[in-house]
C-alpha cells in the first residue's frame, strides 16, 4: 500500500461541479486556496487577522489536536465567509435540543448549494484554528436539510488537516458512512478537494476512491449498463472500452487459446481488522490492477502504487538515464504516482470510473513533474498488455480499463467472470475467449452475507449488500 | 521457512523497526545482525500472509518479505555516483544472497532496484534457484494484494531477471512446470 502520499495543491477549484468544467487542474506547488469567488483563503495561523468575540475552546492557534501536517496552512483567509462562520462560532452558543438553533450550522446550510464554497468556508475557518469548535458541534447539522453535505466536507476538511500517521479508521469509517449519503457528483467534487490537498495521508484518498467505486456499483447495478450483464445480449465482441467510454463488454480483450482462460471469481470478504470498507474496496482496486500491470510486464522496471517521485527519479539515474531531481520541491517528490514504466517510460493513474477526469488531471500533472525533472515520459497507451481485464476484488471483480492515455479506469462489481467462447464461424482453429460478468453463485452470495461486520461499518455493509443488477 | 522475526508483525510495528534496521545498515552494519538480532521464525508456526510487494496495514501480524530491501535502497544510494552501487549496497546484496530469507527479501517485486545492475543477475538467479524449493514449500501464502498464491504466480524478481536474459514473458506468465524454475533456463538468450 501506498504507504504516506504527499499532494501538493490547495485548490478547491470553480463552483461549477468537475464534470461541467472539462476536468479539474491539479497544481503542484500552488499553495492558495481560491473558492469559487476567487476569494483567496487560507494562511499562517499566526498571521491571521484578529478575531472577533471569544476563541473556541481549543484556541484559534494550530488544530487544537496536535495532529496537523507541518505543510499545512500558510496562507491568511480573507473570505467574508469565513469571517462570519468564526463570528457564528466566537458568538452564538451551540445549539441544545433537537429544536434548537445553531447560527454557524444554518449559516453553513445556505452554503450548501455550492460545495466548493463550502469547502472553502470551512477550510478557512480550520486554517484559523475553528476546526475543533466545528467538530464540537457538528450534530447540529442534523438541524438542517444539508445535513450530510455540510457534514461530508466538514469531515474531508478534518482529514485533510490530520497528519498522514495519525488519520484513525474510526475517522475514515465516519467519513465514509455520511460520504455514502451524498450525490455522486458531491462525491467527486469532494474528491477533488482530497485530492488538491498537500500532506494528505493515502489511506483518506484511498477512502474517497473506495466510496465513488461503491457508488459507482451501485448506479452500475440499477442502470445495468457496463460490464455487459450475462445472457443480455449486450456483451459484443471484447476488444478493449466500448465508445462511449463504458467497460468493456467482456471486462478486457479476448485472448485466444485452446482451453478457455480460468474464470475470476470473487474473494472473500475479509477486510483486515478494523479496516473501512471503503479504504479496502480502493486499495485492493489498486493493488490488484497493478499487479495485474506487473505481470503483464515481467521484464520491465515498474514501480506501482508505493514509490514517492524520489524514489523512481533515482531508480532512473541508476538505469542510466539523467534525471535532475533538483527540478522539483520536496513537496513533489513526495508525491506516488500509481503505475511507472521505468523501461518504457509510461505513466497511469487508477481511478475509480466516475473519477476519470480526476485521472487523467493526475496523470497529466505527473507527466508535467516528469518533463520538469528532465524525463521525457508518455501516457501509457489504451492498449498497452496489462491495462484492461479482470481482477478478483473482495466480494467480487473488478473490471477495469484504459479510456484515455495515461488512465486505466475500474469498476467493483458484486459479480464474477466467467469466460465465454468468442462466436466465429466454422471451422475454429483457434477459439478465442472473452471474460463475462456473471452473478455470484448462491454459495459465494451466502459467504458474504454471512460475513459479521459491527459498528459503524453496518450501515455501508447493508448498502453493499444491496441486490445486484448487473 | 525461517524467516528474520524482524520482518512479521502489523506493518506499523514492522516499519518502525526497519527504520532502525536500515539507519544501522547505512552506518555500516552487517545485514546478517541487523536482520536476525530478534531471532528467527518459522513460518509453519505463525500465521500471516508472506508479503513481496504492496504494503498490507492492519493489524494483522504478516511477513513483510521485502523490507527492509525496498526502503533501504533510496537510502544507500548516492545520488552522485547514481550508477555505481556503493560497498554497503554491494556488501548488503551478496550477504542478501547467502541466506533463504535474503533471496527472498531480493526476490520481492518491491526490491527490484537492487536487481537494476545486471552483474547482480546472474549470481541472484542461482541463489534464486538454490532457495527456490525452501520458499516454494511454504505454499499459498505469498501475495502481492490480499490473497495467498504460490511463489511463482506472484510478480517476483526472478520474472524480472529470467525476462531480461531472454526468457519470453507468456512462458513467464504462464504456470511453472513441474521442474521448476530451473525449467526455464533453456529459454536464456546469450547475451549480445
Amino acid at each position: 500500500m501506498r504507504d504516506v502520499r504527499t499532494q501538493t495543491t490547495r485548490s478547491v477549484g470553480s463552483s461549477s461541479g468537475v464534470a461541467a468544467r472539462g476536468g479539474p487542474e491539479l497544481v503542484p506547488g500552488k499553495r492558495t486556496l481560491t473558492g469559487a469567488d476567487g476569494l483567496q483563503l487560507g494562511g499562517a495561523p499566526g498571521a491571521a487577522p484578529p478575531v472577533p468575540g471569544r476563541p473556541p475552546a481549543a484556541g484559534p492557534s494550530g488544530q487544537g489536536d496536535g495532529k496537523r501536517g507541518p505543510a499545512r496552512a500558510q496562507e491568511a483567509p480573507e473570505s467574508p465567509r469565513v469571517d462570519r462562520l468564526i463570528h457564528l462560532l466566537t458568538t452564538t452558543p451551540p445549539a441544545r435540543g433537537v429544536d434548537a438553533w445553531d447560527e454557524a450550522y444554518a449559516f453553513l446550510n445556505g452554503l450548501s448549494h455550492s460545495l466548493p464554497d463550502l469547502l472553502a468556508t470551512l477550510s478557512g475557518a480550520a486554517d484559523r484554528g475553528y476546526l475543533p469548535a466545528l467538530l464540537a458541534r457538528a450534530l447540529a447539522a442534523n438541524l438542517y436539510a444539508a445535513a450530510a453535505v455540510v457534514l461530508s466536507a466538514l469531515y474531508a476538511v478534518e482529514l485533510a488537516r490530520t497528519a498522514p500517521s495519525s488519520v484513525t479508521n474510526e475517522q475514515l469509517n465516519r467519513a465514509g458512512v455520511i460520504l455514502d449519503l451524498i450525490s455522486s457528483d458531491q462525491q467527486l467534487q469532494i474528491f477533488e478537494y482530497i485530492l488538491n490537498q498537500r500532506g494528505i495521508s493515502v489511506a483518506v484518498t484511498t477512502m474517497m476512491e473506495g466510496v465513488v467505486a461503491m457508488r459507482e456499483r451501485k448506479a452500475a447495478a440499477a442502470g445495468g449498463g457496463g460490464g455487459g450483464a450475462p445472457g443480455s445480449g449486450t456483451g459484443g465482441a471484447a476488444s478493449g472500452a466500448s465508445a462511449t467510454g463504458g467497460a468493456p463488454a467482456a471486462g478486457g480483450p479476448a485472448t485466444a487459446t485452446a482451453a478457455g482462460p480460468a474464470p475470476v471469481e470473487p474473494l472473500p470478504w475479509a477486510p483486515p481488522g478494523d479496516q473501512p470498507i471503503e479504504f479496502y474496496i480502493g486499495n485492493e482496486a489498486h493493488k490488484g490492477i497493478a499487479r495485474k500491470y506487473k505481470a503483464a510486464h515481467g521484464d520491465d522496471t515498474v514501480r506501482a502504487n508505493n514509490y514517492p517521485l524520489s524514489s523512481i527519479l533515482y531508480t532512473l539515474d541508476r538505469l542510466g538515464r539523467t534525471p535532475n531531481a533538483g527540478a522539483l520541491n520536496d513537496e513533489e517528490r513526495a508525491l506516488m504516482p500509481d503505475i511507472v514504466n521505468l523501461t518504457r517510460l509510461h505513466l497511469y493513474e487508477i481511478k475509480p470510473l466516475a473519477a476519470q477526469r480526476l485521472g487523467a488531471a493526475k496523470v497529466k500533472m505527473y507527466h508535467g513533474l516528469f518533463a520538469r525533472a528532465g524525463v521525457a515520459m508518455a501516457l501509457g497507451s489504451v492498449s498497452e498488455s496489462g491495462t484492461s481485464g479482470g481482477v478478483p476484488a473482495p466480494g467480487g471483480v473488478y473490471l477495469f480499463w484504459s479510456p484515455e492515455p495515461g488512465v486505466i479506469v475500474y469498476q467493483y462489481r458484486r459479480a464474477r467472470l466467467v469466460p465465454v467462447p468468442v462466436p466465429e464461424p466454422e471451422p475454429v482453429i483457434v477459439r478465442r475467449w472473452r471474460l463475462e460478468l456473471q452473478p455470484l453463485t448462491p454459495q459465494q452470495r451466502a459467504v458474504v452475507t454471512t460475513t459479521t461486520v459491527g459498528g459503524a461499518m453496518l450501515l455501508v455493509m447493508m448498502l453493499l449488500l444491496s441486490p445486484v443488477g448487473i | 521457512m525461517l524467516l528474520p522475526a524482524i520482518q512479521y508483525g502489523p506493518w506499523s510495528v514492522v516499519k518502525k523497526r526497519m527504520r532502525t534496521a536500515i539507519s544501522q545498515l547505512k552506518r555500516g552494519k552487517g545485514l546478517d545482525e541487523v536482520m536476525t538480532r530478534d531471532g528467527m521464525l518459522d513460518t509453519t508456526e505463525y500465521p500471516g500472509m508472506l508479503v513481496l510487494s504492496g504494503i498490507v496495514i492492519g493489524s494483522v501480524p504478516n511477513f513483510h518479505c521485502f523490507m527492509p530491501w525496498m526502503k533501504a535502497w533510496d537510502v544507500l544510494f548516492d545520488p552522485n555516483m547514481p550508477t555505481v552501487p556503493t560497498p554497503i549496497e554491494d556488501a548488503v546484496f551478496e550477504t542478501s544472497l547467502r541466506t533463504s530469507w535474503g533471496v527472498l527479501g531480493l526476490l520481492a517485486s518491491d526490491s527490484n532496484s537492487w536487481l537494476i545492475p545486471t552483474t547482480r543477475r546472474e549470481p541472484f538467479l542461482h541463489a534464486a534457484l538454490a532457495a527456490w524449493d525452501e520458499m516454494d514449500a511454504v505454499g499459498t501464502r505469498y501475495c502481492s494484494t490480499f490473497y495467498g498464491e504460490r511463489l511463482w504466480s506472484v510478480p517476483n524478481n526472478l520474472h524480472y531477471v529470467l525476462g531480461n536474459m531472454g526468457v519470453p514473458n507468456e512462458i513467464l506468465r504462464a504456470p511453472l512446470p513441474p521442474e521448476g524454475p530451473r525449467a526455464l533456463l533453456r529459454y536464456i538468450r546469450p547475451p549480445n
